[in-house]
């Protein structure tokens, strides 16, 4: 067994990180909200212990590549995870000292060097998965010390400094409005799609005339982009509101959540339509023969028997329609139907690199969280059906 | 009745690249025959159709934005899916596999509004953009056409005492043209969408209509870019999917 094998990502990772800090700025400092920002660079601010942890801390991940094979993953690990955390410590500290010194409406961001870094801890990270899946034990350790970490630094009002931090103090109540309109249409989209793909997936398998043409519907829907799919319904769903009263009732109007929940529901349908109909083709046929043999219905053949066995494969759907969904939601912040989406429409509009930020890191959030935790769902699914 | 006659049309044919590609051109060139079509819907405006450039001019600089990052993408995503499938490169086969499926669940939204504060406005963050969005199912595809490629045909190829550059291109690449070519036409299909998003910071394109449309509470305008870029995306796909067919047709034999 060789003692010394390189592990050259957490190398490249590593080297990015300690480069980034030492030759990309740390800090941006804007006079006030719109103006263009001054660089500030972490040799330059930081005292000479801070500067000495940090870079101590990026040759250790560096050296950390270098290290026998056994003990590598848990220096590794706690390597990524000190880094991850006093970078956010750095970044706070220094986002007070500068903003003490400063006018009140001066904003503090962060510079290039700081979203590389984290990129590059991020990095860290990712190499270590395949370790991660296989303890998780010490991933369960790994993100609790995160979280603790992150809100030790977030109740001492650290980031409190920092511009996007601001911003979101500034739109505190607009931020929660938006999260629930964001997640509501999102959701409820999926929700939909749910309750009419699976069926509609179910039919084009057992009814082959129609399969064909209900993929090949979909599929079309499918690459229409979003932008153009909302901005088609405007017009038609404007017209039905001012000819069936109910509707003008209900609130189905040419722009806001009607048009936005309807493409989202056709977009949701194509994933799911395709993974039941998929699931269902890959069915081992002598089940279904010992079903029926037992004397079960077709229905019940199906409740009991298919649908349960491709569980896993219908919520691989689900979770790449809900995915799309959060995505293709903050496009319906166009046609008035809220979201995330307005503060990135908001923050185009007046240049406000906050305020598309306050915009996009939730959106990206969502969509990662969501994905993950779909994929753990349907790896649980998955398990169950294979029992 | 109508189901069987749904059924006798293979969509994917010739004819129905016909059908769709005339009808875009006929739209395209002479967006003012359906004039009257328009006043009559919405008869309430005061102007119809969108004249701040011509669809002719629109057309090309959506597709310029789409197949100049499309081209990028593609050279590099498939020298990427290469590299780490190579000897020298397997440690980064792993990671660079979950960076290509975390950057999927990116929405296209969010990666052409985080490149203007770095890029500025206009047709350069788009194109970073596309670029950037259009290389993940690239790069996963070419990395499960390779990874994909049986034993087999590999080594007859290294028996036969062919260099490992030789058996990139006469077998790994051959056999997994299908699987890149699928990727590139889903890149494709998703950068046409996100180009048309790319009118909102200012990247001219169909969606200029419809988000002019959309701000001047014109629902004319918004009706001829969402029609012209809705078929657009559907032709592509449908030439896009023919030359994956031919392809197949091709490795068969």
């Amino acid at each position: 067994m060789r003692l010394l094998k390189l592990d050259k990502v957490n190398l490249l990772g590593a080297l990015f990180g300690t480069l980034s800090l030492c030759f990309c700025s740390f800090l941006i400092y804007r006079p006030h909200r719109l103006a263009a920002g001054t660089p500030h660079y972490f040799v330059d601010i930081a005292s000479w212990p801070e500067s000495l942890w940090m870079a101590a801390l990026w040759i250790a991940a560096v050296v950390a590549s270098f290290i026998a094979r056994e003990k590598r993953p848990f220096i590794q690990l706690l390597v990524a995870t000190t880094l991850t955390l006093s970078l956010f410590w750095m970044i706070g500290a220094h986002s007070s000292r500068l903003f003490e010194a400063a006018p009140s409406y001066a904003r503090i961001s962060l510079g290039l060097g700081s979203w590389l870094m984290f990129t590059a801890a991020f990095v860290l990270f990712l190499n270590l998965l395949e370790f991660l899946r296989r303890s998780p034990v010490i991933t369960c350790l790994c993100v609790v010390s995160l979280c603790l970490g992150l809100t030790v630094i977030w109740m001492h009002g650290h980031l409190n400094h920092l511009s996007i931090v601001i911003e979101f103090y500034n739109k505190k109540e607009r931020f929660m409005d938006e999260l629930v309109a964001h997640l509501t249409l999102a959701f409820s989209a999926v929700g939909i799609g749910a309750l009419l793909g699976i069926p509609l997936g179910v039919l084009a398998f057992k009814r082959k005339t129609l399969g064909a043409p209900i993929l090949t519907i979909f599929n079309i829907v499918q690459t229409i982009p979003s932008l153009a799919l909302f901005g088609l319904l405007v017009t038609p769903l404007a017209y039905l509101s001012l000819q069936v009263e109910f509707l003008h009732d209900v609130g189905v109007e040419g722009i806001g959540w009607a048009p936005a929940l309807i493409a989202l529901v056709l977009y949701a349908l194509l994933p799911i339509i395709r993974n039941t109909h998929a699931g269902l083709g890959s069915l081992d046929k002598g089940i279904i023969e010992a079903g029926v043999g037992m004397g079960m219905s077709r229905l019940r053949l199906l409740f009991t028997v298919e649908l349960p066995m491709i569980r896993h494969i219908i919520l691989n759907g689900v979770r790449i329609a809900a995915v799309q969904s959060i995505g293709n939601t903050a496009v319906a912040a166009l046609i008035g139907a809220g979201g995330f989406g307005i503060f990135i429409f908001q923050g185009l509009g007046q240049a406000a690199t906050d305020l598309i930020l306050l915009g996009t890191l939730p959106i990206i959030l969502l969509a990662v969280v969501t994905d993950f935790l779909m994929q753990a769902i349907t790896f649980l699914a998955k398990a169950e059906a294979l029992k | 009745m109508i189901v069987r006659r749904l059924q006798k049309i293979e969509f994917s044919g010739w004819k129905s690249i016909a059908i769709v590609g005339l009808l875009f051109g006929l739209l395209v060139f002479n967006m003012h025959l359906v004039e009257p079509l328009l006043q009559s819907f919405f008869p309430d405006l005061d102007r119809h159709l969108y004249d701040r450039a011509s669809f002719l001019k629109l057309v090309i600089e959506h597709l310029l934005l789409v197949i100049s990052s499309g081209i990028l993408a593609t050279l590099v995503g498939v020298l990427c899916g290469i590299l780490v499938t190579r000897r020298g490169g397997r440690d980064f086969l792993a990671v660079m596999n979950s960076m290509a499926s975390l950057g999927q669940t990116f929405p296209p939204l969010a990666v052409l509004a985080l490149l203007v504060p770095m890029v500025g406005f206009g047709a350069k963050p788009t194109i970073v953009a596309l670029f950037v969005y259009g290389l993940f199912p690239i790069v996963r595809n070419t990395i499960a056409g390779l990874e994909s490629v049986p034993r087999g045909p590999m080594e007859a190829a290294q028996g036969m005492g062919m260099a490992p550059l030789q058996i990139l291109a006469r077998v790994e690449m051959p056999l997994s043209l299908p699987l890149i070519i699928a990727g590139i036409r889903t890149s494709m299909i998703i950068n046409i969408g996100t180009a048309t998003l790319g009118a909102t910071i200012g990247a001219g394109g169909l969606g200029a209509p419809i988000v002019a449309g959309l701000i001047g509470e014109n629902p004319a305008y918004v009706v001829q870019g969402a029609v012209l870029v809705g078929l657009l995306a559907i032709l592509v796909d449908l030439l896009l999917g023919r030359l994956d067919r031919v392809e197949k047709g091709y490795g068969v034999r």
